[in-house]
């Protein structure tokens, strides 16, 4: 393929076209399997594509898209929520949410619910949950 | 010792290999029974919904009883360490409530909202064959078509099994077929009966499927030949016969993908590849990739070149005889004559039910940047947003992160973040993935520059075998 410029890629017209008819008059003088199969690896090998040289994606562009991150006010708050939640991406949150976040993080922390696997369970319930399995 | 007794050798311990495979998690004697009470996730998400218009896919049973050489859907269940050994089916209770519109479980009722409410076709026969034995001993899928058909809910079939032909299956088909929601993709690949005994193993004949087709063309049914794989070397031979045989079944379209073979090959796919390599005339791993190009990454496709012969051939056939051309094949995809790979036609007055699959993918637009291209001369360009912008509710839902194969090995926070249309944008935009349209349609589409958001634009490509082809005569413009 001939690089024409940023707005057009033009295969190169007589290669393509010289390949076929050759591979065609191979064929056409036998019929084996074989020959056939060793004239397309021959002749009918792909070309690689033009490099690309115009604007990318940025990186940042594509963090946006695909990352979220929380605001967190204290190095305390981060703390806390680093016990409870696996620290990878997270989105720009309204400091308002952020404060119901973190008072669900407190009542856990003092034992009036239980974070387990992403979900939250009232202390209560759970422990009559689990008093309920043992007694069977 | 000669090809034939090689050929005959692989052929065996393909078909011992596979009995292995389905004696896994089953009694030796009733292999084919399901006993398992877990239930498979089906229906899914198809993977490749960046250019599939039925990206609602389902199989019925995991594994499937036929074995055919060059099943891709053995070749994905067999390399999945987290594939169970046991057969297992989905919960038809659910899906029938679901179907029609109660409340079931978080899954079918998400299916619901995006794809049964609006009637979207269901494919059913992705990786598993409907029809196949373990349909003939359970008869546990007869009451989910019988649904199917109670609510008229357009439905593709992909099969090649020989249960459709027992008179319950039958009979209930004749009993919709005034409906015309049922539409069926009868898989054949090879003219021969004796060839396709050779690489189908415990399929029905190529003749018997034949018959399937025409009773169930006769019956009014749209009814489509899948010629996929087209293995050169094999579909090849007497593909005029084949095509012509299809065409007087009743066949309405031609769905045309050629074989791929992948470099991450099993010890049970290598002995598949033998046998495929004796039939053709060559070995087939160094061949594929010898002429597959290397932006597609490590499932080989081979080129344009190679196929552009056949795809001719199929593609003047469809335009003589007035039949439905369709390429599933990233080659020459931009030639499809409707937007549905599958050959589901687009604007059908006589199959209504059956216009209803998504326009939101890249075969659509690719198609008609193709047309635009031979009808006006006009090069389009297609961006990320022109493709999704009206994409079903699922492609932005995070609950089907899960099902699709690329969030596979992605820490738990970053896979349940995920969904179907970050990861399609992302392959949109980054030229390392075969995936990128670039790569995949290989030179095609070609990037341009970039959006105000950042996302890669893409231009048609008009590419020297279309002047060829124009010079003979052939329309483009279909």
């Amino acid at each position: 393929m001939k690089n024409t410029g940023i707005l057009g890629f033009v295969s190169d017209i007589s290669l393509e076209a010289r390949k076929l008819k050759r591979f065609k008059r191979i064929v056409a003088r036998s019929s084996s399997n074989i020959k056939k199969r060793q004239a397309e690896r021959g002749l009918l090998k792909p070309a690689p594509l033009p490099i690309y040289t115009g604007n990318l994606p940025s990186i940042n562009a594509e963090m946006l898209k695909k990352s979220i991150k929380f605001i967190f006010r204290t190095d305390k708050e981060f703390a806390l929520f680093k016990k409870y939640f696996y620290v990878g991406t997270y989105v720009d949150q309204n400091v308002t949410q952020m404060d119901l976040v973190m008072d669900l993080l407190e009542k856990t922390e003092k034992g009036k619910f239980v974070l387990e696997k992403g979900k939250v369970f009232c202390a209560k319930c759970k422990l009559k949950k689990l008093k309920r399995i043992k007694s069977g | 010792m000669d090809n034939i007794q090689r050929i005959k050798k692989y052929r065996k311990n393909i078909a011992e290999d596979y009995k292995k495979f389905l004696l896994e998690g089953a009694e030796d004697k009733n292999y084919l029974e399901v006993r398992s009470l877990k239930f498979t996730r089906n229906p899914r998400l198809s993977s490749e919904y960046t250019d599939c218009a039925l990206p609602l896919t389902f199989d019925f049973y995991s594994k499937c009883s036929m074995s055919c050489v060059y099943c891709f859907g053995y070749y994905f269940k067999s390399s999945n360490p987290s594939f169970s050994p046991e057969v297992r089916i989905p919960d038809v209770k659910k899906m029938i409530l679901s179907l029609e519109g109660k409340k079931s479980n978080r899954r079918h009722d998400l299916f619901y909202k995006y794809f049964y409410k609006d009637r979207h076709i269901l494919h059913w026969g992705g990786l598993t064959d409907p029809f196949c034995y373990y349909e003939k001993v359970n008869k546990r899928a007869f009451p989910l078509i019988k649904a199917l058909g109670e609510f008229s809910y357009p439905t593709l079939f992909s099969f090649k099994g020989s249960t459709i032909f027992d008179d319950k299956y039958l009979s209930l088909f004749e009993k919709y077929s005034k409906q015309k929601n049922f539409a069926f993709q009868i898989s054949i690949v090879s003219n021969s009966d004796k060839m396709a005994r050779l690489i189908e193993i415990k399929v029905p004949s190529t003749t018997r499927r034949f018959e399937a087709m025409k009773i169930l063309s006769n019956m009014g049914y749209f009814t489509s030949l899948r010629l996929r794989p087209f293995i050169i070397g094999i579909t090849d031979k007497d593909l005029d016969i084949l095509l012509e045989r299809a065409r007087d079944a009743g066949a309405r379209s031609v769905s045309v993908e050629f074989f791929a073979a992948d470099v991450r090959t099993s010890r049970a796919m290598k002995l598949r590849y033998k046998l495929l390599g004796e039939i053709i005339g060559t070995d087939l791993l160094p061949y594929f990739h010898d002429l597959s190009p290397s932006e597609r990454g490590g499932y080989l496709r081979l080129n344009r070149l190679v196929k552009e012969s056949y795809v001719k051939k199929i593609y003047k056939f469809c335009v003589d005889n007035d039949i439905i051309f369709a390429c599933s094949d990233p080659d020459f995809k931009e030639l499809n004559m409707t937007g549905c790979c599958c050959g589901l036609p687009e604007n059908s007055e006589e199959y209504p039910l059956l216009n209803n699959w998504t326009r939101s993918q890249i075969t659509w637009h690719l198609k008609e940047l193709r047309r635009e291209y031979h009808r006006t001369g006009k090069r389009g360009v297609l961006t990320f947003d022109k493709v999704y912008k009206d994409a079903s509710g699922y492609f932005n839902d995070t609950y089907f992160s899960d099902d699709h194969v690329k969030t596979v090995g992605m820490c738990n926070v970053d896979r349940k973040r995920q969904t179907f249309g970050n990861m399609a944008r992302m392959e949109w935009n980054n030229f390392r993935t075969p995936g990128n349209p670039r790569n995949y349609f290989h030179g095609k589409l070609m990037p341009v520059g970039l959006t105000a958001e950042k996302d890669i634009i893409y231009k048609y490509n008009p590419q020297e075998w279309e002047d060829r082809w124009k010079k003979e005569g052939i329309d483009l413009g279909k």
